[in-house]
């Protein structure tokens, strides 16, 4: 063991570290100075303490975006995963057209986000959308989804489900590891198809819903592109932002319009912070409950 | 194991003072942190070729071909410097360019809202000193223009053409429901009453409407504003926000009036259908909707998109109340800027001197396939050379602005939340969730709040 032996590591190793010093762990320090401090991008920032803190607490802006983001993270993400963990356990089954009908499933997943918020934006609109189109067969007038403060976030979270086939993809990686054993034996003591489905695929499957919990959680906190092309003005002109009646007013678009509308990034960083502690006592949590489960 | 960290921490740091040593080369440390005006210099020609960067926040397909004419003009008589364009360059970019040291030495963006923002955190270079110089001539630019650029008494940028909106509306439209078409209505009761004719509900659902305060860029807020039609105090002297003034009130009861008649969401269930604005199948263009406040470049959209349509353009009506605001128009319009941080101002002023010159106004508002209005006086009269290329109804915006008071919401460094804070209000009272007077008082005592949080520090 020479020397050169204790530095080659790290010599390999710099192009990496070198990229994650520089573009992420000093980014991510920075903004924890800059969020202590009043800056605008243009002048040197200036230290206030906790000024954007207790600023974001009076906030309503901010308290309005953060229920949204919680409205769509703890309605969207469970509902998104159970519907995952259905359609998993329907195309594990072998029938004829199966392999094209998982990929039917998994192709809007692979969609940009952006062309999946306009398509959908198409797929509700009141007057000439499929869905409200169908509606009206059956004699109903559907609502006015993302015109109506009420029904835009349940419009969004049609497109969240639509947009869940990466979720269904690992369940179904889950669902083959299940040993067909435990199945059998079930049969054997005369398990019905729904005792089966609750008592062991579901339990056989919790470290693959933890994991679908957790990008879930993480992606619905951070929640921005199909809210912002949706609510964005679809002509030009003046538009609120999360319009109608900010509705779809999330975490992430209101840090967005703080820190490159209105020049306030230190209030924007405050903001990053909190939505970051808010992620990381969220995931705590689940893990914690997680880990006594599993004892 | 420690001594492998010593090795580690050691590289790192080496690593580390590289990088931002590779950094503060970059961005120029010697540059006063407070812009400071740059005292005018007797210009001497440089040794070696000057790039002036012009950056635009806008979409180059149809204001490129003008712009690239005027800088090729301007290239050839200084073969010191070129200017470089480059479109598609949204505000925010500039930002990141600006901190991380590459400023650019022009911008050029829709609408002048940002100015006041800017200013206030110090980002643009005040241009009172390079105006003395007597290549731009400021009293030539219609009176007031300057008004939505100043701040603290201090001028951040130029106008590069204006916006103004009118009234345009369908002719066999009104002729199907009884009106007569040479009849505009001139006030902004008659609008109403128009509307109401215009407006056609088959079963419960609304098939034609005749008038919409929020289609577009009609709106209470920003540009196309109605509100200018009443006068309200967009901002006190001292800069507070002027929601108190009671003019507001009749802003809204006029806007909201849609809403209360037909119903919020029959309304918006009709909108949602109508097809993108500045197409074919946009709502005037298809038929849907009767009168609408739009600017110059709408003309051309019509010729472009539906030339058959029979339409007429006349100025928005006014209040029977405020008959002295008949010919009042609101300016919004593109505006230039050179941020403080540019590192070739004498080169860049050069330019935008030459831009300013009559002719290249001119030709950039009148020849692009959109349309502006110029912004001088010299650059409205060479209106006659270009009016062939021109939709015929385009004249009637040139005359509004050549006799009309222009009306100039002011810069301020609280612009963005102004006008987002304003489009919630509207968007609460068309919605029926707070009456005007409430709403008006909150919006008041949100801004206020907002203002004394940033403005007062």
């Amino acid at each position: 063991m020479g020397r050169a032996h204790k530095f080659l590591p790290w010599f390999f190793l710099s192009p990496w570290l070198i990229g994650l010093v520089a573009f992420t762990i000093i980014p991510i320090l920075a903004t924890l100075y800059y969020s202590f401090t009043r800056y605008n991008f243009f002048t040197p920032p200036s230290w206030v303490g906790l000024d954007n803190y207790s600023n974001l607490m009076v906030d309503p802006e901010f308290w309005k975006s953060l229920g949204n983001t919680l409205y769509l993270t703890l309605i969207g993400v469970p509902l998104s995963l159970g519907y995952a963990f259905l359609s998993a356990v329907a195309l594990n089954q072998s029938f004829r057209g199966v392999g094209f009908l998982r990929a039917l499933f998994y192709l809007p997943s692979v969609i940009p986000p952006v062309a999946a918020a306009v398509t959908w934006a198409w797929v509700l609109n009141p007057q000439y959308g499929i869905v409200n189109s169908v509606l009206h067969l059956i004699g109903i007038r559907g609502p006015i989804w993302f015109f109506d403060p009420d029904w835009s976030k349940p419009g969004l979270i049609l497109l969240m489900l639509w947009c869940s086939g990466g979720f269904i993809i690992i369940y179904l990686a889950g669902l083959q590891d299940i040993s067909q054993s435990l199945y059998e034996a079930a049969e054997l003591d005369g398990a019905s198809p729904l005792q089966i489905l609750w008592f062991i695929t579901w339990p056989m499957v919790s470290s693959v819903t933890m994991f679908n919990l957790i990008i879930g959680l993480l992606g619905g906190l951070q929640y921005f592109t199909q809210a912002y092309v949706i609510s964005a003005p679809n002509t030009a002109g003046v538009s609120t932002p999360g319009a109608p009646m900010s509705s779809l007013l999330f975490l992430a678009m209101q840090l967005y319009i703080k820190a490159f509308k209105r020049l306030e990034m230190g209030a924007a960083s405050a903001m990053a912070w909190v939505l970051f502690l808010i992620s990381v006592i969220l995931i705590g949590l689940l893990l914690r409950r997680y880990k006594w489960e599993s004892e | 194991m420690f001594k492998h960290l010593k090795t580690m921490s050691g590289a790192m740091l080496i690593l580390i003072l590289a990088l931002t040593a590779c950094v503060s080369k970059a961005s120029p440390t010697a540059e006063p942190t407070q812009p400071q005006p740059t005292q005018p210099q007797p210009t001497e020609p440089p040794k070696t070729k000057v790039t002036i960067n012009f950056w635009h926040a806008n979409t180059e397909a149809a204001e490129g071909p003008p712009m690239a004419e005027i800088i090729a003009a301007f290239n050839k008589i200084h073969p010191e410097i070129e200017v470089k364009q480059l479109w598609d360059t949204p505000l925010d970019k500039a930002m990141a360019a600006i901190t991380a040291g590459n400023s650019p030495d022009l911008i050029i963006q829709w609408g002048p809202q940002f100015v006041g923002s800017w200013a206030n955190a110090g980002a643009l270079e005040p241009l009172d000193d390079y105006l003395k110089r007597g290549d731009v001539d400021p009293n030539d630019f219609i009176p007031g223009i300057l008004g939505s650029t100043t701040y603290k008494d201090k001028i951040y940028g130029l106008p590069f053409g204006t916006d103004m909106s009118m009234l345009i509306y369908n002719a066999d439209h009104f002729k199907a429901a009884g009106l007569d078409p040479e009849k505009p209505p001139m006030t902004t009761e008659e609008l109403l009453q128009y509307a109401e004719k215009l407006t056609k509900v088959e079963n419960g659902e609304i098939t034609q409407i005749g008038w919409l305060p929020n289609y577009a860029w009609t709106h209470v807020a920003g540009d196309g504003s109605i509100s200018v039609r009443f006068g309200p105090t967009f901002f006190h002297e001292d800069g507070t926000p002027g929601f108190d003034d009671p003019r507001w009130v009749e802003v809204f009861d006029f806007a909201k009036w849609v809403f209360d008649k037909y119903g919020i969401d029959n309304v918006k269930r009709f909108v949602s259908g109508f097809g993108e604005y500045g197409t074919a199948q946009d709502a005037i263009c298809s038929g849907k909707l009767s009168m609408i406040y739009d600017g110059e470049w709408y003309t051309n959209f019509i010729k472009k998109n539906c030339p058959n349509l029979n339409y007429r353009v006349v100025p928005f009506p006014y209040p029977s109340k405020h008959p002295e605001l008949k010919n009042n128009w609101e300016m919004g319009g593109t505006t230039v800027i050179m941020p403080a941080k540019a590192p070739h101002k004498e080169e860049a002023w050069q330019f935008l001197a030459f831009m300013q010159q009559p002719e290249n106004i001119a030709k950039f508002c009148l020849s692009s396939t959109l349309g502006n209005i110029p912004h001088t006086l010299k650059a409205l009269a060479l209106y006659d050379n270009y009016k062939s290329n021109l939709p015929a109804d385009f004249k009637y915006f040139i005359d509004l602005a050549k006799t009309g008071q222009a009306v100039v919401i002011p810069a301020s460094p609280i612009s963005d939340e102004y006008f987002t804070e304003l489009s919630k209000t509207e968007e609460q009272i068309y919605n029926g969730t707070v009456s005007v007077e409430d709403g008006l008082k909150d919006l008041q005592k949100r801004l206020m709040d907002i203002y004394n949080q940033k403005v007062s520090k």
